[in-house]
Formats: structure tokens, sequence, C-alpha cells
């Protein structure tokens, strides 16, 4: 339920404006298991992904992932911390293990939460053999009117990076948040 | 024809209003389930039926937002090939994406320019189902060589992101900020 104002913007989610995470890096390399993975998620058979020597003869000079790939891989779990699955995650929860440390964003309770619009940009390719680090901050909050009452959006500006500090890709990601 | 023998693609060859090679093939839990497991994502809503239909309301599991943009990624880079650069994507998440439906996921060239010996090419994409309900809309900027001309540098250079408001989100209506 809206406040008394009428607005869903709560004075918690006011101040969690320029928040930023800890920078989180990917427990593992990039592998190409995993990027073969990801490429048959996506049924994508671009030859620099799997091919060697087609890779190494084009302007990557080897293997290579997708544009995207760098998005979802820091965020992946680290032996040693908490089980989502085991704790029977719901999707606010899972919003946090996205996080793994750090602050949670203070949607108010009574909301759903889904993924709304995102931008990407991509400078270059991740490699077999790096790490990824992501640096996410909120970078604004804002609600619309909707069929169904209002909607709440947070936006989170996400910047990906190699072990060398490459920036390899950067987002701007809109959750957005119901009765 | 393999990707080798493939001629690149020039900013000469791209006409305005023309669209890209589309992909269209059956959503089914198994490749909603797929992406999950490859990615490591943890949402339940995104392949426990139970969960999203009682706990959430909704009428079935609900596919990812970052698998669609990863597919889109993929259709961008096919039609660039391995000289473009698929520098932007932008999408919305419109509508549910549920399981048994037919996907296509579409580009059309919208505007073109030479900038710096380099060819701007943008798009609106989109994912829709197979009762032409849109999904997914967005847009994309890729970057083409001219013919004869300078290759597409790689890395790609960064600038700062555009700043305010996805380009994605400021397609909709009015809104009241902070």
């Amino acid at each position: 339920m809206a406040d008394a104002s009428g607005s869903l913007i709560t004075g918690e989610l006011r101040a969690a404006i320029g928040m930023e995470w800890p920078p989180i890096t990917s427990c593992d390399p990039v592998q190409s298991s995993e990027v073969r993975r990801f490429t048959q998620a996506t049924m994508d058979q671009s030859r620099i992904y799997w091919d060697e020597a087609y890779a190494r003869a084009r302007k990557y000079g080897g293997l290579t992932a997708p544009g995207s790939f760098p998005i979802t891989f820091p965020r992946r779990r680290a032996p040693g911390t908490p089980d989502p699955v085991i704790a029977g995650a719901d999707v606010s929860e899972a919003d946090a293990a996205i996080g793994r440390s750090g602050p949670r964003i203070p949607w108010p309770p009574q909301l759903k939460v889904f993924h709304a619009y995102s931008d990407l940009e991509v400078y270059q390719h991740a490699r077999p053999g790096e790490y990824i680090t992501m640096r996410r901050r909120i970078v604004d909050v804002y609600e619309r009117p909707g069929r169904r009452g209002l909607l709440l959006f947070v936006v989170t500006e996400n910047v990906f990076t190699n072990q060398h500090g490459d920036v390899l890709c950067a987002e701007r990601y809109v959750d957005v948040g119901h009765e | 024809m393999a990707e080798d023998e493939r001629q690149a693609l020039t900013y000469e060859d791209v006409k305005i209003d023309a669209d890209i090679p589309s992909w269209s093939f059956d959503y089914t839990l198994p490749i909603m389930v797929r992406w999950c497991a490859a990615v490591e994502t943890w949402r339940r809503d995104h392949y426990d039926y139970e969960y999203a239909v009682r706990e959430l309301g909704l009428p079935n599991a609900v596919g990812s937002g970052y698998w669609t943009q990863a597919c889109f990624y993929k259709v961008l880079y096919q039609w660039v090939g391995d000289e473009g650069w698929v520098w932007k994507v932008s999408h919305q998440l419109r509508a549910h994406l549920l399981p048994h439906h037919v996907f296509t996921f579409r580009g059309k060239v919208t505007a073109k320019s030479v900038k710096d010996g380099l060819g701007y090419v943008d798009l609106d994409i989109g994912l829709s189902q197979e009762d032409g309900t849109v999904l997914s809309p967005g847009h994309a900027t890729v970057v083409v060589p001219l013919r004869g001309g300078k290759p597409v540098p790689y890395p790609f250079p960064r600038a700062s992101m555009t700043p305010g408001r996805s380009s994605a989100q400021n397609m909709g209506a009015t809104e009241r900020r902070v």
C-alpha cells in the first residue's frame, strides 16, 4: 500500500540512491565450459566462442564469450556461501543472492518485484581465464501510475571489469515493483 | 554458408527500414531451465511452476530478462559478424515470457550515420510471440566498417553511459520523480 502521500517511495528507499554494493568478483575465472553452457542456452553457435583457430584469426586473438556474458558471471554462488535453493529463496531473497553481500534494496515488502528494463553497452568480450568484477550502485528511484496502481522503479548501474581493470560492459538495470 | 565464408557486413550494405534476419523457435520450459542452470540463477519464478503460480499468482514460470538480452545480442552479432560490433542493446520487459509459445526475435534498421570513419546503425528490436504480442521491445546500436574503410576498433572505446534514464524506460508514461 502506498503511504499517506500516495507514494511508494519510502524514506529508506530515497536514502538508498547513491548506495553502492561492495564489488563482487567471480569466484572462478571464465572457463570455456561456462561459455559453452551459456551459448547453448541461447542457441548461439558462433565460432568465436568455441573454435580456437577461428577465434585466434579474428580481432579477439582467441576464444571469447558473448557480450552480455559478464553480467551473470560474477553472481554465481561461491563455495562456502549460503545455498539459496536449500533456503527456499523467494524472489527478493534471490535478489540478495545476486548481491552476495552488502545491503539489500529496501523494497516496500508488499511489492512483487520484476526486471523491467535494461540498457547494455559492450566494449569488449570476456576471455577464458579472466576474473570478472561487478560494481553496482543505485542511481535512481521513481514511480509511475500503472493500470492497477502505482509502479515503483529502482535503477542500478552495473559496471563489469576484468582483473586488468578493462571495462567489458556496463548496464543500467531497472527493476519494477507493484502490489 | 560457413561464418568464415560470409561477406562482412559494411555500412553501404545497410538499408534504412530493412529487417535483419529474424529468429523463431518454440519457447519451452526446458529452454528456460537450461538458461537458469547455465547462469546459475535461483530466482524460483524462472523455473518453479508451483511457486510461480501459487505464491506469485503468475500463469506459469516466467522467462529471464537476461536471457532475452543475451538472445538480442546473439541475433545482432550474427547480423554484423566478426568485423562489426554490437555496441548498445536496450530492452524493456513488457510482458511475461511464458512457455508454450513461438518466440521471434526481430530487428529493423531505423537510422544510419558515419562518424570518424565508422558506420553507426540504429535499430528497433523486439521479441514477440505467435499472436503478435510484443513481449520485449527495444533499441540497439551496432557499428560496422565502411566498404574499404578502417576496421571497427577492438576493444570498442568506452564513453560514459548516456546520462539520464534508460532509453528503454523512456518508452512509457509520465513518471513521478523522487
